[in-house]
């Protein structure tokens, strides 16, 4: 999922000393990104905030999926609705109920 | 349903790219048995959203340094606070949970209230969660007013693309011919309908 990575958030994106001066505030915290992390710590941070692997079980799942099957779905009007960046009305949640076999046999 | 997770992930990121918007998700069966525990699934989700972020929040950051002079690992509280404030950098955060119903009970009340509380105080979170009929109680339950349920059942189009794959990649093809599969195409239709009775019957017994 390199793509996701160009997505930015808006940080502020200031350096180590300002970070730490502003950390009274647990939001401006949050707000100021710690740009400067030194590199050979952030997989060691990212293990320690969990040793699960999501992107890799979607890899792996994906990879599996046969092409245009339950393209249907996306093309329904609680999806799009549900998925619209901008929409505000939408529920904030979608529950697809089905039961073993709707979705799971069409894997390869 | 991992058709459906999948292919919603890969439509929400390839719609929001370039957007302030982050997509994280949660496949119960990437969980080793010993890891199945809360504090590490919402860090994955934490852990994507930084990932997405590109950089580590300076609280993150902090709070990692004081675990490690203390020899502490991540808590619950801790996770929660974090995905509530790392979700509140992006204008939206699409979580995607496959199959609910297979995650472990003894995680699942806490899982649930935690990422109820937030969809409640973020609106610009939005969840999208699949699982079997008896789970919808349970997420009614947690995001009251808030969900809105899409039953899926078996698309007769789906099932004729899937087999017309399978006919095309059979190895034994010397035993098809274009009458047979013409057939075995026709009955599709016939076949979905009744796979569907089944279900509902198979249904009705178990709720009886």
């Amino acid at each position: 999922m390199d793509h996701l990575k160009n997505l930015q958030a808006n940080t502020t994106g200031a350096g180590h000393q300002n970070s730490f001066n502003a950390t009274k505030s647990y939001n401006t915290t949050y707000n100021t990104t710690y740009n400067s992390t030194p590199t050979d710590e952030q997989p060691e941070i990212l293990k320690w905030l969990s040793p699960l692997e999501s992107d890799a079980r979607h890899e792996d799942v994906r990879n599996r999926r046969q092409d245009g099957l339950g393209n249907w779905f996306l093309q329904t009007q609680e999806f799009i609705k549900w998925s619209d960046y901008e929409d505000e009305s939408s529920k904030a949640t979608l529950f697809c109920s089905g039961n073993p076999g709707v979705g799971k046999t069409y894997l390869r | 349903m991992y058709n459906f997770s999948s292919l919603v992930i890969d439509t929400l990121c390839d719609q929001n790219e370039g957007k302030n918007v982050a997509v994280a998700w949660l496949y119960c069966d990437f969980l080793g048995a010993m890891e199945e525990i809360t504090v590490n699934i919402l860090g994955a989700l934490v852990k994507q959203l930084v990932r997405v972020l590109g950089t580590v929040p300076a609280a993150i950051y902090g709070a990692f340094n004081k675990a490690k002079r203390d020899g502490r690992g991540l808590r619950v509280p801790d996770a929660i606070r974090h995905l509530r404030a790392t979700l509140d950098l992006f204008e939206r955060t699409f979580i995607c949970v496959d199959a609910l119903d297979e995650f472990p009970d003894k995680i699942l009340p806490e899982l649930l209230s935690s990422l109820g509380a937030i969809s409640q105080e973020l609106p610009g979170v939005r969840l999208f969660i699949t699982g079997r009929p008896h789970v919808q109680s349970v997420v009614e339950k947690y995001f009251p007013n808030r969900a809105q349920v899409i039953p899926i059942s078996p698309n007769s189009g789906d099932i004729r693309e899937y087999l017309t794959k399978a006919l095309r990649e059979d190895l034994n093809s010397g035993a098809m011919d274009c009458a047979l599969e013409a057939e075995i195409m026709e009955r599709i239709e016939e076949i979905s309908g009744v796979y569907a009775m089944a279900i509902s019957i198979s249904k009705a017994q178990s709720d009886r």
